[in-house]
């Protein structure tokens, strides 16, 4: 293959901000890394990948999307045993990394536990791992580069805890220099080695200040008066703990170092302010909960737990860990592991023994007590939920399913592959490596009958799979009429706020189809990102009449499309409405006249199409005034689906039901 | 390939857009791909058959909807390591699609973590694995050619950007035209080798002016007005990132190699635009149809009365 030309960092235009924190953590690799987040095409991968030329010297690893355990920590080299028949260890893409660099590009499309284990190790250089019938330690220094894009999601609370240095990038927007940046990726992609050449000049300068700064750095010192401004800085921007002082302070000295400077001075530390990481902002805009009410909620008011607490047993074969708060440490961050730590998820990643600790301080395990607690603030939601949790068993004789939410870890054949464990029962999916693993020490011992492996019952592992086995939420929304749609429309917006923010424990996705006057829209495509919900359910319209049968059907067409994209998730329709339809199908010809019987028909056949599929449905009733039609419940009945009312009822509680409701399947 | 000769894409009856995005992918591979949106039965796979087919060496690899990681990205060679106790790469299709079309129908039903793969794949032009106590890195240069039907899902807006350029096939609405397309295909399957024997010189022309594109591609000129107009319409219709522009001006470059031309224009650049920007536009929900070509028409036509 040829040589692969990775564009120049020295030829990047703008975006110095990102460019000044990677070499930063380039200089001082005690900084825990740097998250870049920008949108599409914004030049994440490009400053990424031409980092990894400034200091060749080093390692350079990327995790690749695909990545399973044993190429990420290592395991049995394979060759090894069956060639000599030694065990030996064939270190994974942690320890490679060791004394330079790993890149974790679009880590919202990465599997949690990937990251978790990067950014432990590179906040302790320290990994003690327990897969394959051995226990291994590794020891990996590197410098941490992670990239994503806040529209399609969020970083994991893993890496936002622990992240050293954040910047988002914003597009170029002088017209002039936009057109330089084509220009020059242009040229680069006509003639790489040309343009290399051309910014070598500026390629070798870099190279020479960084390689200086990294030698000046242990002689960097910073004054008392120096620490107490960092003290008063952190304080005032609302930082929260003692580590935010430290850091920024360090992150201070390497912009001495590469400015050539022994001495730390105020502007150094002014000018890495901007990367400091508000752990307490991180809860994103839309701020439903504060602290405090959150951590009065998880006291819980009758104590009621998450079902899924249990964590998922299955996932390995090693021992269970139990869903209980571990040593956190005390102060400020107790407050963020309570916020973001989610036991049913990290509970399964923790039974694979993934143990990061140190000798105190750092936060070893995430398994805090995740308690979804009964907002009983008002009988309203009480009784939507004994209404809701009445009807679901009314209608599901068989009970309730096994609960296990967010990500399961399963055997299989769909979704993407983690690892391998033991197999439990029959063996669906074959776990080929793992097996040869598992039998390759052995070879001397057994018969080989002409092969040059044999391989026993014993050996046979299987695959375990990541499935979505999150929720798809969609809002089906009325938006039609005028007098009760705008209260309609904050109580539904609420709630959906309220369940993305929820998403950090749940990966579940979102979404809003509205309908009114001649047809439905999907106005936000099913996602886990705050900021895309922000961005398009900023202004709605309202009025008109009530397509209802068309809402529906767009309902279920993007939650069926979700079932296949998202193998394993579950997919829930809540459907807010008065049930007063008087707008038929697209297609409908108006020519014909279209009267209400037709319509009630179209209905009729749309709400039994959604029943023989396998979308659950909850039908939430936002009938006005004295006299009921009771049109919605009619409707919930023909769906199958759950029924609820919308009075008195709050964005909050709304979410609150439909997260209730959730965990009942 | 195989026994019987192909559909000549010179024999395809409208679709002119679809074919001009197929043939700038052929010229510059770099490109990166095309969606192809529109409902069934409007020729999709025969277009982009037929476009392979152009070439001599060019082939359609499909990626079914239902795939599984391992057949895409590759894996180990179970066989290979229990006979000779070796590890040995075991190709997907991401493999076999290397220097050809990777052809994925219904692209919006692909499983999520597949389709980042792909993308991922088709951006770096190649696929790195490491998997399975295998590593390993090869070239994965391909042309993506997706297809959906708008009106049956979406895709994520990040996907979208990943797609160079997309197309709106609709079925022949003009009668004559839709009898021209079954009288010819009625033709070609009453004699394969004789039909495509009629459209044998147009097909070699065809090539050749793929053939010279590609040789003047690097040496075209682009004039830093464009670049700068590239830039504003990607201000002006809100994209993200700056993907867009530079794919705008890459497939403007593309129309004048195609062109014979050694400078790109205006009107390249407004062919381009056509292409480049339309599904990568967010649209608010309940508003009408975006004018894109309003808006090129306005920046365009202001420009040439100025020139």
């Amino acid at each position: 293959m040829d040589q692969v030309r990775e564009y120049p960092f020295a030829a990047i235009v703008g975006q110095e901000d990102a460019k000044l924190a990677i070499i930063l953590h380039l200089i001082h690799p005690g900084l825990n890394g740097v998250l870049l987040s920008g949108e599409s095409g914004i030049g994440k991968t490009a400053l990424l990948r031409g980092a990894s030329q400034l200091l060749v010297d080093l390692p350079w690893v990327e995790l690749p999307l695909g990545i399973t355990e044993d190429r990420l920590y290592g395991g049995i080299d394979l060759e090894e045993a069956m060639v000599r028949g030694a065990i030996s260890f064939k270190p994974g893409l942690l320890a490679e990394a060791d004394g330079g660099c790993l890149l974790l590009d679009n880590i919202h499309l990465m599997d949690d536990q990937v990251v978790r284990a990067a950014t432990f190790t590179a906040e302790t250089g320290y990994l003690q791992i327990e897969r394959e019938g051995g226990s291994y330690i590794i020891n990996s220094e590197f410098c941490l580069f992670a990239a994503m894009n806040p529209d399609e999601g969020h970083a994991q609370p893993a890496l936002l805890n622990r992240i050293g240095l954040f910047v988002h990038m914003e597009q170029v927007k002088n017209r002039t220099n936009r057109g330089e940046i084509i220009r020059r990726r242009l040229s680069f992609e006509n003639h790489a080695e040309c343009f290399e050449q051309a910014y070598m000049r500026q390629t070798e300068e870099l190279r020479r200040r960084l390689i200086a700064a990294r030698l000046m750095l242990p002689q960097v010192l910073a004054d008392v008066a120096i620490l107490k401004l960092a003290a008063r800085l952190v304080s005032n921007q609302g930082f929260v703990g003692h580590r935010a002082d430290l850091h920024i302070v360090e992150a201070a000295r390497a912009h001495a170092a590469w400015e050539g400077r022994e001495v730390v001075l105020e502007d150094d530390l002014v000018r890495v302010a901007d990367f400091m990481i508000n752990r307490g902002s991180i809860r994103q805009d839309d701020d439903h909960m504060t602290e405090r009410e959150h951590r009065s909620e998880t006291e819980g008011v009758d104590g009621d737990t998450d079902a899924d607490q249990s964590v998922d047993l299955d996932a390995t074969d090693t021992l269970p860990t139990n869903g209980e708060s571990s040593d956190l440490e005390s102060g400020a961050y107790k407050d963020l592991e309570t916020e973001y730590g989610s036991a049913g998820e990290s509970g399964a990643y923790m039974n694979d023994r993934l143990l990061g600790e140190r000798s105190g301080g750092s936060v070893a395990h995430e398994n805090v007590k995740d308690t979804i607690s009964v907002i009983g603030r008002s009988a309203a939601t009480n009784r939507i939920l004994t209404d809701m949790r009445d009807e679901f068993v009314r209608k599901n004789p068989r009970g309730y399913m096994d609960g296990r939410r967010g990500k399961s870890r399963t055997a299989g054949n769909s979704g993407r592959l983690i690892g391998a464990r033991l197999p439990k029962g029959v063996v669906k999916a074959p776990a080929f490596g793992a097996t040869l693993r598992a039998a390759a020490p052995y070879q001397r011992f057994r018969e080989k009958h002409g092969m040059a492996i044999t391989i026993e019952p014993e050996d046979i592992r299987e695959s375990i799979r990541e499935r979505d086995s999150g929720s798809a939420l969609l809002f089906v929304v009325d938006g039609s009429g005028s007098m009760a749609v705008k209260r309609r429309m904050e109580v539904v917006k609420g709630a959906i706020f309220d369940l993305l923010q929820d998403a950090y424990h749940k990966r579940d996705r979102v979404g809003m189809v509205l309908f009114r006057k001649d047809r439905a829209e999907s106005v936000l495509p099913l996602t886990r990102s705050v900021k895309r919900a922000n961005d398009q359910l900023l202004s709605l319209p309202t009025g008109g009449g009530t397509p209802l049968a068309h809402g529906l059907q767009l309902g279920a067409q993007m939650l069926s499309q979700a079932q296949r994209q998202y193998p394993g998730i579950t997919t829930i329709m809540i459907v807010v409405t008065d049930g007063k339809a008087n707008v038929g199908l697209p297609s409908t010809d108006s020519s014909t006249g279209v009267g209400q019987a037709f319509i009630k028909e179209q209905l009729q056949s749309v709400a039994r199409m959604i029943r023989e599929q396998l979308i659950q449905t909850i039908v939430i009733d936002s009938e006005q005034g004295f006299v009921r039609l009771g049109l919605a419940k009619q409707l919930a009945d023909s769906m199958g689906a759950v029924y609820g009312s919308l009075d008195e009822c709050d964005g909050r509680q709304l979410a609150h039901s439909v997260r209730r409701y959730t965990e009942m399947l | 390939m195989g026994n019987q000769i192909g559909y000549p894409f010179a024999a395809i009856v409208g679709q002119e857009k679809m074919k001009k995005a197929l043939l700038l992918n052929m010229i510059n591979r770099k490109l990166g791909g095309v969606l192809i949106m529109g409902e069934k039965g409007t020729a999709k796979t025969t277009t982009v058959r037929a476009a392979a087919g152009l070439m001599t060496d060019m082939k359609v690899i499909h990626l079914p909807v239902s795939a599984t990681e391992d057949r895409v990205v590759g894996t180990l060679d179970i066989q290979h390591a229990i006979q000779h106790g070796e590890k040995k790469f075991e190709p997907g299709l991401l493999a076999e699609a290397d220097g050809h079309f990777l052809y994925v129908d219904e692209i919006n039903l692909l499983e999520d973590h597949l389709i980042d793969v792909l993308l991922d794949a088709a951006a770096s032009g190649m696929n790195t694995v490491e998997r399975e106590g295998i590593s390993y890195k090869h070239a994965a240069r391909f042309v993506l050619v997706g297809t959906m039907n708008p009106e049956e899902g979406e895709l994520r807006p990040q996907l979208l950007d990943r797609f160079a350029m997309s197309v709106e096939v609709t079925g022949e609405k003009e009668l004559d035209k839709r009898i021209d397309v079954i009288r010819r295909r009625m033709e070609y399957e009453a004699g394969p080798e004789v039909f495509a024997s009629h459209y044998e010189e147009e097909q070699i022309k065809l090539r050749d002016a793929i053939e010279s594109a590609r040789v003047l591609l690097p040496h075209v000129q682009l004039p830093g007005q464009l670049l700068e107009l590239a830039a504003e319409i990607a201000i002006r219709t809100g994209v993200d990132g700056h993907r867009t522009d530079i794919t705008m001006m890459k497939t403007a470059a593309t129309l004048a190699a195609f062109r014979g031309a050694e400078s790109a224009t205006l009107e390249d650049l407004q062919e381009a635009a056509e292409l480049v920007v339309p599904h990568r536009i967010k649209r608010r929900p309940f508003e009408d149809e975006c004018s894109l070509t309003e808006l090129l028409d306005s920046l365009f036509n202001g420009l040439r009365i100025g020139q």
